[in-house]
């Protein structure tokens, strides 16, 4: 019996320590990437801190940020944005519209896939078609009726209907081009793109370790000598503690470090050999109410909130002061943005003649619906604001999937949420302001006005950019008139490297490219 | 005996099937679309409507459940909603690091605990005792997070003798997670090494052995400990769970690329099948160490060794 | 009557033998201070202007003769939040934990007592509640009836039953064989009265060391409910919502989190020495 219980015992504990190993040398095997002190002096794998981990290689799986740090740069696009938001061809050598629905194609001769296959028309048709019944991304290519493959290079696009978000479109991390022979040779042998990526992007893959870090290696065949990498490899390192990830920056266990954390940032820029970089991000954050229920129906009440609510205190509040107050409604580097807004001061006191104006002399109480840390701070520092009007604000905290769910469905008296606007301004004021989208299509506040959705409309299709510019315009002006949202504030992007990393080029949209980093 | 084993490793299937069961309706009941939580706010309603569709949630949840189970029989723990990739694939290449952090988490608080909880005891109201006392509180009242961030800033930041986060840095890389997720444990496991040793030392046989005079040490090490690791056993078995369970916060502090955050990240986002893999994992391990306890109870003590037939 | 007359000297026997042990005195007086403290904490600093009331230009300050324990990230004084706070987080403490040491103890003591097919269904059924992660179970509970602070209690509390019923299952089968038991069960007393007269005295102290520890735990699950939303709601101060909003001022203020940590080894300092005395006075062995 005591032989049994002893043979059980050593048997569980061997088994742990033996699955304890096998993790131990399966995690073994990124120790080959350097660490930042090598790297600074003289290897070129460049190292960066990021705080969450990628969810797919797949292109066509994943919307988010931390996924597409690894799959932009292992796949390709047919169009890139320059710093000044201009589209400019990628993949493709030209485009050009024949007509409102119609656009001719042009690929780039001899772009090389990292298999060494070369890339043709067949394979965009492919990819296009394949994102299209993805439905993570395939809302994107709503537009496109048809992909017709003209000859190797040339290619045309058929839209169900004019639309100006095509191009755009195009440059989303999901619009990638895969190899369609590799892909499909792939999934015949019933293996998925993400176990094995591919593409033709500056990058080859080379592991991912979930929940650690990924791995990336310069590809040598890379069809565009000034995007090219300039060093040999990108090492992601996953950090989701704030703290530690600023550590792992000043220990030099990363080069750069790309969500700095807002309680960090004062240190960062005061350490030696660090510097820390600012750049605008389209992020706006608000709080707004529910403009079909009481007293929020009113627009002397919503105009009140504005006037009443100090955004100062709620971005040193939310985010240590790492902001920029917002007035608008759309963020500064986003395209579609345009001084236009009606701008309310901190006014307590016309707050106040405003609410007894509207009937609500002696205040009232509703409830806020927040999710996440930031926007709680944030919450509680409105709540000390709005208690000098006389105005009782309740917090509830809840997590992101309940709130989308309440406040989808209504619920709300008043919310606060942010968004982050993307290369498309459609993508922002469509689901943001239009009644289609009232509810959990984005559009919290239930703003409903039929000379906004027409707006949006026109302004999706028109093919005048100036006719566009107006109706933009036009839209903003009237959403801050009506009050529809107090904007509280913008973060700042902010990325932190070591002094002697260049460049890095920051994108107000988060689509860093990290190409360029070299010492 | 052996039949005991395989009856109680039997009585897995019942837990598992109560666990799955439980947690899957829990899922359901709670609030949230996980479709919408995986695309996120900016994400039209239409693609969520198409991934609802996709994922099979739009079926009432007595079916999904009995599709969940179906594929369950076939040893198949379905796909994350998620990322879509198989669940058995997502835990398999995390719960190893998991279960490296606990095991060498308990390895370092059951050293120092008994040790310092026997001494503790043998000498009550003494300096010895009441400092442990004081550390022990501190440990227990000590957040995880608290802790590690504070031996990362000591010996990471200012000593370098140890790197700030990841596991690739072979045992360097455990040195501060063991101590961080240890140290709550061990001071559960002193306190009660301590308290049990005192019960025990009251007793009639220890003074009996006392007065024939067998010496300190041999009552202390023979006698006494046996009979008071009745307790200790079952809290180290219940702090292994909770290792396993609660290094959420000390994975995330140390970048450790275990099941605690990618567990936390499924409850959030709604993925019922990320979660429910990870829950039946943990079900089994909780069960298997349970048993590990029950046969100790007999080991340690023959009276309960005759139920075990 | 005559039953009821010998638990009154009972009890004031165990109080005159507590009442000798200092320590356990020493932590019955810090309890109570905190509980005075938590009673006038009105009288002492004013919630409105001192607990909720913001002064976003004096953040983030260390202590000083104004601010006892500095301020926050509002720029509100710690000292009067923690005091406020305990009104919350003693009470969620005590209450947590008696709700699992109730349901999990009697579970765990029938368990431990009746042994065989009782104790394979009970225990097994606490196997299921183990594996469930104790933040999906608060989430749902909160999720489905609010964050009030008794729902806030009762997640807090159920997640904790399986280690009650484990600990008091292994402490009640580790004595269920002796000899006064034996005695009981000849003199025809009935299965609760052994359990619960016999039983249960007698192997208190691993019950009394988990329930003391555990309140700390218990404050502790808070703050991390609190991380995720749940929890109590701003404005109102509470410790583990105060420890884990000053995480991220970890190195710049870290009294932020010091403070309420304090606050909370003291009060676990003071169960601690007074369930160590409560175990040594209800020691039947060492009765003079």
């Amino acid at each position: 019996m005591k032989k049994l219980v002893s043979v059980l015992l050593a048997g569980v504990m061997c088994a742990s320590l033996l699955t304890a190993c096998g993790g131990s040398s399966d995690n073994g095997s990124t120790g080959g990437a350097s660490a930042g002190n090598e790297a600074a002096a003289g290897s070129s794998v460049i190292t960066l801190g990021c705080s969450t981990d990628l969810t797919s290689l797949d292109p066509h799986n994943h919307n988010d940020t931390a996924s597409a740090y690894a799959t932009r740069h292992i796949y390709n696009n047919l169009v890139k944005l320059t710093a000044d938001n201009e589209f400019v061809p990628n993949l493709a050598e030209s485009w050009e519209f024949a007509d409102d629905t119609t656009v001719n194609f042009t690929l780039k001769d001899g772009v090389k896939f990292h298999n060494g296959e070369t890339l043709k028309a067949e394979d965009v048709k492919f990819s296009l078609e394949r994102q299209m019944q993805s439905p993570k991304v395939g809302h994107l290519l709503y537009m496109i009726e048809s992909i017709d493959v003209v000859d190797n290079l040339h290619f045309t696009i058929k839209m169900n209907t004019p639309s100006n978000a095509l191009i755009s479109s195009l440059f989303h991390s999901g619009s990638a081009i895969l190899c369609k022979s590799y892909t499909e040779g792939l999934e015949a042998e019933g293996k998925t793109l993400e176990s094995a990526p591919m593409g033709c992007g500056p990058y080859k893959f080379v592991e991912w370790v979930p929940g650690a870090s990924f791995t990336l290696e310069k590809f040598d065949d890379y069809f565009d000598a000034e995007t090219a990498a300039k060093n040999d490899g990108l090492v992601f390192k996953i950090i989701s503690e704030e703290a530690a990830r600023t550590i792992a920056l000043e220990n030099g266990e990363i080069d750069m470090l790309v969500n700095v954390g807002t309680s960090d940032a004062q240190r960062l820029r005061e350490t030696k050999g660090i510097v820390l970089e600012e750049y605008p991000y389209t992020n706006v954050e608000y709080f707004c109410g529910n403009t079909q229920k009481a007293p929020f129906d009113n627009v002397l009440v919503r105009q009140a909130m504005n006037y009443a609510i100090n955004k100062e205190d709620c971005a040193i509040a939310a985010q240590n002061g790492e902001a920029n107050i917002a007035d608008n409604y759309i963020g500064e580097g986003a395209i579609g943005y345009y001084d236009t807004v009606v701008k309310y001061e901190y006014n307590p006191e016309k707050a106040k003649e405003l609410l007894a104006e509207a009937g609500y002399a002696n205040g009232f109480t509703f409830t806020v619906y927040v999710a996440g840390d930031a926007r709680a701070r944030s919450a509680t520092a409105i709540q000390a604001s709005l208690a000098n009007i006389g105005v009782t604000m309740n917090i509830e905290q809840m997590e992101a999937s309940t709130f989308y769910e309440k406040t989808g469905n209504g619920e709300h008296d008043a919310c606060m949420a942010g968004w982050v606007a993307n290369a498309e301004p459609d993508n922002t004021y469509r689901p943001l302001f239009t009644s289609e989208k009232a509810g959990p299509g984005g559009n919290r506040s239930f703003y409903m006005n039929p000379e906004v959705d027409a707006l949006v409309d026109d302004a999706a299709i028109n093919p005048d950019p100036a006719k566009v510019q107006e109706d933009y315009e036009t839209i903003l002006k009237t959403l801050s008139e009506d009050a529809v949202w107090v904007p509280l504030y913008s973060q700042k992007g902010l990325v932190a490297r070591n002094e002697n990393l260049q460049g890095l080029h920051n994108s107000s949209i988060g689509m860093h490219d990290f190409y360029d980093l070299h010492y | 005996m052996h039949k005991y084993v395989i009856k109680r490793l039997l009585m897995l299937i019942p837990v598992i099937l109560g666990v799955s069961f439980l947690v899957f309706f829990i899922m359901s009941l709670s609030p949230g679309d996980p479709a919408r939580t995986i695309l996120g706010e900016n994400a039209p309603q239409e693609s969520v409507d198409a991934l609802r569709d996709e994922l099979g949630l739009n079926d009432p949840v007595v079916v999904q459940y009995a599709r969940y189970m179906g594929d369950l029989l076939h040893g198949d723990l379905g796909e994350s909603y998620k990322s879509g990739r198989p669940v058995f694939g997502e835990i398999a290449s995390r719960f190893p690091a998991t279960l490296k952090l606990a095991f060498w988490g308990m390895v370092f608080a059951v050293v120092l605990s008994i040790p310092i909880g026997i001494i503790s005891a043998t000498k009550q109201y003494s300096i010895t005792d009441s400092i442990s006392m004081v550390f022990a509180l501190l440990g227990v009242a000590t957040p995880n997070f608290w802790l590690g961030l504070m031996l990362i800033i000591a010996f990471s930041l200012h000593l370098r003798w140890f790197p700030s986060g990841g596991a690739d840095a072979g045992w360097k890389s455990l040195v501060l997670p063991v101590i961080t997720l240890g140290t709550g444990c061990m001071a559960n496991i002193t306190r009660t090494t301590r308290s049990s040793m005192l019960e025990v030392i009251r007793q009639d046989y220890i003074r009996t052995a006392k007065a024939k005079g067998v010496s300190h040490n041999k009552v202390i090490n023979r006698h006494a400990l046996k009979n008071a690791l009745i307790p200790v056993v079952t809290v180290i078995g219940l702090q292994f769970g909770s290792l396993l369970g609660g290094a959420v916060l000390t994975e995330a502090v140390f970048a450790w690329p275990g099941i605690g955050t990618f567990l936390v990240n499924s409850i959030k986002a709604k993925d019922t099948p990320a979660v429910l893999g990870c829950v039946i994992v943990f079900s089994i391990c909780f069960s298997i160490v349970n048993l590990c306890v029950d046969l100790l109870y007999a080991y340690i003590d023959p009276r309960i060794k005759s139920k075990y037939k | 009557m005559n039953t009821s007359v010998k638990k009154r000297s009972m009890a004031a026997e165990v109080w005159q033998r507590l009442c000798r042990n200092k320590m356990a005195m020493l932590g019955l007086g810090i309890l109570v201070i905190m509980i005075l403290g938590a009673i006038f904490a009105d009288v002492i600093a004013d919630y409105d202007t001192m607990v909720v009331a913001q002064d976003m230009k004096n953040r983030l300050q260390g202590p000083s003769a104004e601010h006892w324990f500095g301020t926050d990230e509002f720029g509100r004084d710690i000292f009067a939040r923690i005091l406020h706070g305990s009104r919350v987080s003693l009470v969620v403490g005590l209450i947590s934990v008696s709700v699992s040491l109730i349901i999990g103890g009697s579970l765990g003591a029938f368990a431990g007592f009746y042994g065989g097919r009782v104790d394979n269904v009970i225990m097994r059924i606490m196997d299921i509640f183990l594996a469930v992660p104790s933040i999906l179970l608060a989430m749902t509970i909160v999720a489905a009836l609010g964050t009030d602070l008794i729902y806030v209690m009762l997640a807090i509390g159920v997640s904790g039953v399986p280690t009650y019923a484990r600990i008091v299952r292994a402490a009640v089968m580790s004595v269920k064989d002796q000899e006064f038991v034996e005695s009981a069960r000849a003199i025809g007393a009935s299965s609760p009265t052994i359990i619960f007269r016999e039983i249960l005295p007698n192997c208190m102290a691993p019950i009394i060391v988990q329930a003391t520890l555990s309140v700390a735990g218990a404050i502790l699950s808070t703050a991390s409910l609190s991380f995720i939303g749940l929890g109590v709601q701003p404005p109102a101060p509470e410790w583990g919502a105060m420890l884990s909003s000053g995480r991220s001022y970890l190195r710049d203020a870290m009294h932020i989190t010091l403070f309420p940590g304090l606050a909370i080894v003291i009060t676990i300092l003071a169960l601690n020495l007074l369930g160590d005395g409560l175990r040594d006075a209800l020691d039947p062995r060492l009765k003079q």
